[in-house]
């Protein structure tokens, strides 16, 4: 994919810094998401990267450093209030609402009046089964279903967090063709924190690589795979060579 | 509202205008009792069906409901019907304190919490004799005078179960019912989604209180008497018992348990009146075990069965 160079920055983070008790999570990350990008944050398991996510949604108070988002402000709004400001979110392990049905999981989050969902759930394939509860779904149909509901906030930025993680290779190929729509049709921008490597360099825009509560590298998926920090960090030494 | 919906509404009022007339009249006083019970545990099925707030302190409320009714009526000469609104004011209003005291309480705390809220309650009323009359009980003005009396209350009894019948359909069906439920299945997800968790929290809770509490004062001007036992550790056992075997979290579940609890208690109190708390403890731990959905999970399975033969046979 190529690199348009688009320079509004949607979301500004400075100086960021969470601890629980005296454990630092990160320390002083300073990052800008712009916007129409899809932006992927990779680093090994523990590095912070879920954290930064509840950071920026509000689950966790930032002990240190603001978050704007579209030039406003959000840290120490409620969840709800970002939310409604424009950032919808998936999780790791899908939790959908789970005794409600496909459709209710849309509506209790859409804005009240909004009625049009068929978009959102053919987007997901789903639509034949809105009226299923969400628990007899399957797992890849619920973190779809999750991903419908995130986007019927009508966000302006989506953090999606694994959304491939245990996908079999149908699936995530399914998953990726998903991913490309949404940030295309409904002109959103994307942060993603994944593993799969090789679905990051295909779809990313820009990087940002999260070792050990610091970032350590960002740039366009070809720097990143030719930058020696990340090689030892995170992708290993066979990963460079592979690419070459 | 659904089709089926108004169609057992409707059912339920036929049956309970015909009840009287072809019913010996003993049981004009018990599916009275059914009424009530109906109406509270309406209310708690929204608090732990609907909301997911596993409140033990229900039986509180019909208690505050009941005295604040009698109460008013003994000293300011209020007319039941209207004590009917005071008691689920004031009992909405209690559920609102208690709903902003356990926002931060989950799962097994909550229960605790409200639970000693009950006892609390339930310990005042009865030290507070020369104002409730202690355990003795409490003399309330019945909703009519003169030979029907007891009739006229039965018929406001089953009126007042169809208004909290209906409430709880129509907020099933709403987007405040949505947001409930969203409560329910995942609080954080929820909260992250934008969904206002605190408010519906609070809002789930007092909803279902100011219903036990109409309920309770609907208990104490059709006895004509109101006593602590009202808001004792086993009506809250019954409570669960109640919504557990009729189906959590569903509209019907409450109506259907509460008929089915106080009719048979009613029907074995002839041969083993003191063995009917056994009797509901097997069938509350073999409901819970085979079929957690309780009757509602029963109708659930025949009745799209029910339905095909019936398309089958109207085809032929």
């Amino acid at each position: 994919m190529t690199n348009t160079p688009q320079q509004t920055s949607l979301l500004q983070a400075r100086n960021l810094s969470m601890a629980f008790g005296g454990l630092d999570v990160f320390k002083d990350i300073s990052l800008d998401i712009f916007e129409h990008q899809i932006v992927a944050l990779i680093g090994p398991n523990g590095a912070g990267k879920t954290t930064l996510i509840n950071c920026i949604t509000g689950v966790y108070k930032p002990t240190e450093g603001n978050i704007a988002f579209q030039g406003k402000p959000i840290s120490g709004l409620r969840p709800h209030q970002i939310c409604r400001a424009g950032i919808g979110r998936t999780y790791q392990i899908p939790r959908p609402f789970m005794n409600m049905t496909v459709l209710q999981n849309l509506q209790v989050c859409a804005k009240p009046g909004e009625k049009d969902f068929r978009r959102l759930l053919d987007l997901a394939g789903l639509w034949e089964k809105r009226h299923r509860l969400a628990k007899a779904l399957t797992f890849q149909e619920r973190r779809l279903l999750e991903l419908s509901r995130a986007l019927s906030v009508n966000p302006k930025l989506l953090l999606l967090d694994e959304t491939i993680a245990g996908l079999n290779p149908s699936e995530t190929k399914d998953m990726m063709t998903i991913l490309k729509r949404i940030h295309s049709e409904f002109k959103v921008t994307i942060l993603w924190v994944e593993h799969v490597m090789s679905a990051i360099m295909e779809t990313a825009h820009h990087i940002f690589c999260l070792h050990q509560g610091a970032l350590i590298a960002e740039g366009s998926p070809a720097d990143i795979a030719n930058n020696d920090k990340v090689i030892e960090a995170y992708l290993g030494e066979e990963y460079k060579f592979q690419e070459k | 509202m659904k089709k089926n919906e108004i169609i057992v509404a409707v059912t339920i009022i036929v049956l309970g205008l015909i009840a009287p007339k072809v019913l010996p009249s003993v049981w004009i006083t018990v599916l009275s009792m059914a009424f009530y019970y109906a109406i509270l545990t309406i209310g708690w099925n929204i608090i732990f069906g609907y909301t997911g707030l596993f409140s033990y302190g229900h039986a509180a409320f019909p208690a505050i409901g009941g005295y604040t009714s009698a109460l008013l009526a003994q000293h300011i000469g209020l007319s039941p019907f209207l004590g009917l609104l005071a008691g689920a004011f004031i009992a909405g209003l209690l559920g609102i304190v208690i709903g902003l005291l356990i926002l931060r309480v989950h799962g097994f705390y909550l229960c605790l919490v409200t639970w000693a809220f009950a006892e609390v309650v339930n310990v005042i009323i009865t030290a507070e004799h020369q104002i409730t009359g202690g355990t003795g009980g409490l003399l309330a003005p019945t909703f009519f005078s003169g030979p029907n009396a007891e009739l006229f209350g039965y018929f406001m009894g089953l009126g007042l179960m169809m208004f909290a019948f209906l409430i709880s359909i129509l907020l099933y069906h709403s987007r405040w019912g949505l947001n409930l439920f969203a409560v329910r299945d995942d609080i954080d997800a929820a909260e992250s989604m934008g969904i206002k968790t605190r408010f519906w929290k609070v809002f789930g809770f007092a909803f279902g209180c100011s219903l036990a509490g109409l309920a309770g004062a609907y208990f104490a001007h059709f006895l004509g008497l109101i006593d602590p036992g009202i808001g004792g550790l086993d009506q809250m056992g019954y409570v669960c018992l109640i919504v557990i075997i009729g189906g959590l979290g569903t509209v019907y579940g409450p109506i259907l348990g509460s008929f089915f609890v106080v009719i048979t208690k009613e029907l074995i109190s002839g041969y083993a009146s003191g063995y009917s708390l056994l009797i509901f403890s097997v069938i509350m731990i073999l409901a819970v075990r085979f079929l957690s959905g309780g009757f509602m999970e029963i109708i659930q399975v025949i009745s799209p069965r029910l339905n095909n033969r019936y398309l089958k046979f109207v085809n032929k």
